[in-house]
This record gives C-alpha cells, structure tokens and sequence, in this order.
C-alpha cells in the first residue's frame, strides 16, 4: 500500500507541522528527528487521529478520512504512548481482536506470544516496559495490514528482543505489496531495515534520502578553518562549529576523498547526520 | 463496534469482584425489604457502563482505540448500547435477587411496585447518562463531573426560579394532572419512550458530533 502526506498543515500554539512525505508499496520507510521535532504529530495525521489544517492524506490514492472500515485493517499500528487498557489481558485482547479483525491470525499470534514470553493470562499493565513494546508490534502484525504505522516500536526492548522484532519486520516485508513507516530513536533499527529515511525538524522535512545512499554517499570532513576556506563546498549539506575548526556533512563522501587527501573524511552513522544536521547550520544558510 | 463491545464486557468481567459485592449487598437489601435501594443497583449497573468511558481514556487509550477498524461514530453509539447494556443486565439482576430473596425467606412480594421502581429507576438514570456520555467525551471523565455538578446546580437554581414563577399558575398545574390522570397507562407509557427516545437521540447526535471533532 502507498502512503502519502502531502502537503500537510497542522498548527498548535508555539508549533507547526508542515510535512510532505510518501511510503511506496513495497517499503519501509523510517522518519528521524529528535523529540518534539513532530514525529508523533506526523503519525497521528497520518491515521486521522488530528484534524489537519491543510493538505491531503491518502492510502492507495483514498482520502484516509473516507476510509471504510474494512479498508481500516489493511492498516496495523503502534503507538508510543497508547494501546488496550492495562486491565486487559491477551487473552481478553485475542477475544477482541477476533471481533475486530477479520483475518487476524489467532493461532500465529499466541505462537509468537510464548515466542517472546508473554503470558497470556497477566494483565497487561503488570508487563514490563519491553513486553508491552513486543505485544504492540505482535498486535499491529497479526491481521495481515498492508501498511505498518509504527511509532517508536522498539522504544524500551533490549537488544535481543529488538532484533526479533526487526527480523519480524523485514519478514513480513518479504510480501512486495506490504510497506512500513516507523520511527525511532534508535538509528541502528532504521540502518538496517528502512529503504529511505526521512528527516524532520521543527515540524519539518530537513532531508529524505535512500539509506543506502546515506551510508555509502554521505560523510564527515573534519576540517580547519583554512581547509575550509580553500574548499568546494558544492556538496557540503550541514556545518557545525568545533574547536578545531568545523565538522562537514557532505553527500559527496568519496568526491572529497579524491581531491582532497590531506582532509580527514568519516563515514557518518544516521546519529551523526541528525546531529549535523539539527545542531548545524544547513547548505541554504550558509554564508 | 462488536470488538468494542466485547472489550467492554472483558473490562467489566475485570471487576468481576465488584460485581460480586453488588449481589451479596444486592441480596442483604432485598431481605430487607429496600425496593428503592435495590433500584439503586440499576443505576450502578449502568454507571459501570459510563465508567468504561474512563477506562478507554486512561493512559491515552483512546488514540489506539481510534485506529481499530470501527469509526468514531460506532464508538458513540457503542458506548450507548454498552450503558444501556449493563443497565439491562443489573436490572435483570435484581429482579432475580428480588423474587429470590421472597422466595427464600418467604417474604411478600409487591411485584408491580418493584419492576416499576426498576424501570422508573432505570429511566432517571438513563436520562443521567444521556448528559454523561457527551460530556465525559468531551471534557474527560474528570473535569466531566465539574462540568456535571455545575449543570446541576444550574438547573437546580433555574427549577427554585420556576418554582417561583409557577406560583400563579398553580391552576394550570393542577388541570394537567386531571389531564394526565384520565389519560390511559398505555398512551402515557408510549409517551414516556418517545420523549426517552427522542431525548436519547439528541444525546447520541451530540456524542457523534463530539467524537467526529475530537483529537487524540
């Protein structure tokens, strides 16, 4: 299923979200930014959880506020911050969801629940941080949606579990007609699963790129002020300030590796290039 | 709106020890011959329904809740037939209690006068939760009862003024109970419903509206 925000408009006091942003069929696509830079805004325009003030939303070409409800579950999501009352247990959520869904997979989903240890008859909010986290993303996955909204859903899972989870992800990405947008603080998830990323900042797209080419293409310079005086800066996005000059982000790594051999140039981890990018001052502004 | 309403029922089986006090105290009162109290229990079963209002909110639940496959204006109406729902149940309850508590401790019952309280019981608390339903939704269950004690006291202070008003008109007054008195149980019962359903129904466009408004 295709995403799209276009365009989209949403103001609050001290805030605005103005965001463009599209979800092929067939991809996962992650957006960054640190906290309050709209991340969640973003997610909660795009399953019509806020009214916007301009712009359109579609999923496969439909207006996502005209959706039907069977057309609502070709779409599975985790929310950061919300899910079934705590009271609840999975037994009690499997009920619901076979209510609910019409092709969840009741089977499948207790399976992956003793997979990763839930139990089924505890309440939900006797979970720890990490199980709670597991069950959003089995729950999102286990009615067959063709598109995965997943806001922040390894916050709080530690590293094994994460990895479980992203193998669960890029398995359920091995049907070509499934796509996923998710966000995370964790740079490392989004390096090895998303196929493009994008970038917000105070409510706004900064940069969107295809991973690969931000992993192979783009770099840091670490560079004197002389050094930079004396360079083309055609393909230098971000500047930040240091006290031994400046740190460069460039999306043209290997065009400085080769005319310019005395300069120190650094791969750049997705981490390093929000922080450039944020912190920094960007291509357009500077001087 | 079923997932949602199984949801519902789970949550309230969750209370199931709340529940249990309510027959044991439910029971004690019918022995002691408290009709009215018993209707009391009508209104508890019904504030259970409401209180799932509460529940759906808690740790921002209701944003999830948005994203299942049933729309905001089932929600609404989900919400009614839950109430309405465990109204019924209590209801059906505490009739059992009643004519089991006669039965057992061989007291008289006055059958016709205690379904009467149960449905007059029943129709009070409905019209409370017709208010409640909109109001929690819209302001949250918290600041939902300020906004309700407020209502009250408005109203209270606009009847004493009525009242007042009325005085002069205590002719009119008496004349519409001779109306009513010689008009039959069958046409005044069928008037009750279609006022309850039509204030229902002004209820539920209001909720409607409420939800297709709101933001998570």
């Amino acid at each position: 299923m295709k995403l799209e925000l276009n365009q989209v408009v949403k103001k609050y006091d001290g805030f605005q979200l103005d965001c463009t942003l599209t979800v092929e069929e067939g991809c996962v696509t992650g957006l960054i930014g640190r906290n309050g830079a709209g991340k969640s805004t973003a997610f909660k325009a795009a399953l019509g959880l806020i009214r916007m003030n301009a712009g359109t939303i579609t999923l496969d070409g439909k207006d996502i506020t005209k959706l039907s409800p069977k057309e609502k579950e070709n779409v599975g999501v985790v929310l950061s911050d919300s899910g079934f009352n705590g009271i609840l247990t999975i037994k009690d959520i499997i009920v619901i969801m076979k209510n609910t869904y019409r092709k969840f997979q009741k089977e499948a989903f207790e399976n992956h629940c003793k997979q990763f240890s839930l139990p089924l008859n505890k309440p939900v909010k006797e979970f720890s941080t990490g199980m709670k986290a597991k069950l959003k993303v089995l729950l999102a996955m286990s009615y067959e949606a063709k598109l995965l909204i997943l806001d922040e859903p390894t916050a709080g899972l530690d590293v094994v579990a994460r990895d479980e989870i992203l193998d669960m992800l890029r398995e359920y990405m091995e049907n070509e007609e499934n796509s996923i947008l998710i966000s995370s603080h964790i740079s490392s998830d989004l390096e090895g699963l998303c196929d493009d990323v994008y970038m917000i900042d105070n409510g706004k797209i900064v940069l969107h790129e295809e991973t690969n080419v931000l992993l192979d293409a783009y770099g840091v310079l670490k560079v004197t002020k002389e050094q930079y005086e004396k360079l083309d800066k055609s393909y230098i996005v971000s500047r930040k300030k240091e006290s031994y000059g400046y740190s460069l982000l460039t999306s043209e790594k290997q065009y400085y590796v080769e005319n310019y051999p005395d300069i120190t140039v650094e791969k750049s981890g997705i981490d390093q290039i929000i922080t450039l990018l944020i912190s920094g001052t960007r291509e357009g502004d500077m001087v | 709106m079923k997932g949602l309403l199984i949801k519902d029922l789970r949550i309230l089986m969750r209370q199931k020890n709340l529940l249990l006090y309510m027959v044991i105290c439910g029971f004690f009162l019918c022995a002691n011959g408290l009709d009215f109290t018993l209707g009391f229990l009508v209104m508890i079963g019904s504030m259970l329904g409401l209180n799932t209002v509460a529940y759906d909110m808690m740790d921002n639940g209701m944003a999830y809740l948005m994203t299942l496959p049933a729309g905001r204006k089932s929600y609404a109406l989900e919400k009614y037939a839950v109430v309405f729902l465990f109204g019924f149940m209590t209801t059906a309850a505490a009739v059992v209690l009643r004519v089991g508590a006669s039965l057992i401790l061989r007291q008289p019952l006055e059958f016709g006068v205690f379904l009467s309280t149960c449905v007059g019981m029943f129709a009070a608390v409905s019209l409370l939760v017709a208010v409640m339903i909109p109001v929690n939704l819209k302001f949250g269950p918290e600041k939902g009862r300020i906004v309700l004690i407020l209502m009250f006291a408005v109203v209270a202070g606009f009847s004493a003024v009525a009242a007042q008003a009325a005085e002069g008109l205590e002719t009119g007054i008496v004349r519409l109970i001779e109306v009513l008195e010689q008009t039959s149980a069958v046409v005044l019962a069928g008037g009750g419903v279609l006022v309850w359903i039509v204030l229902m129904g002004i209820s539920l466009l209001c909720t409607m509206h409420i939800m297709e408004k709101k933001e998570f």
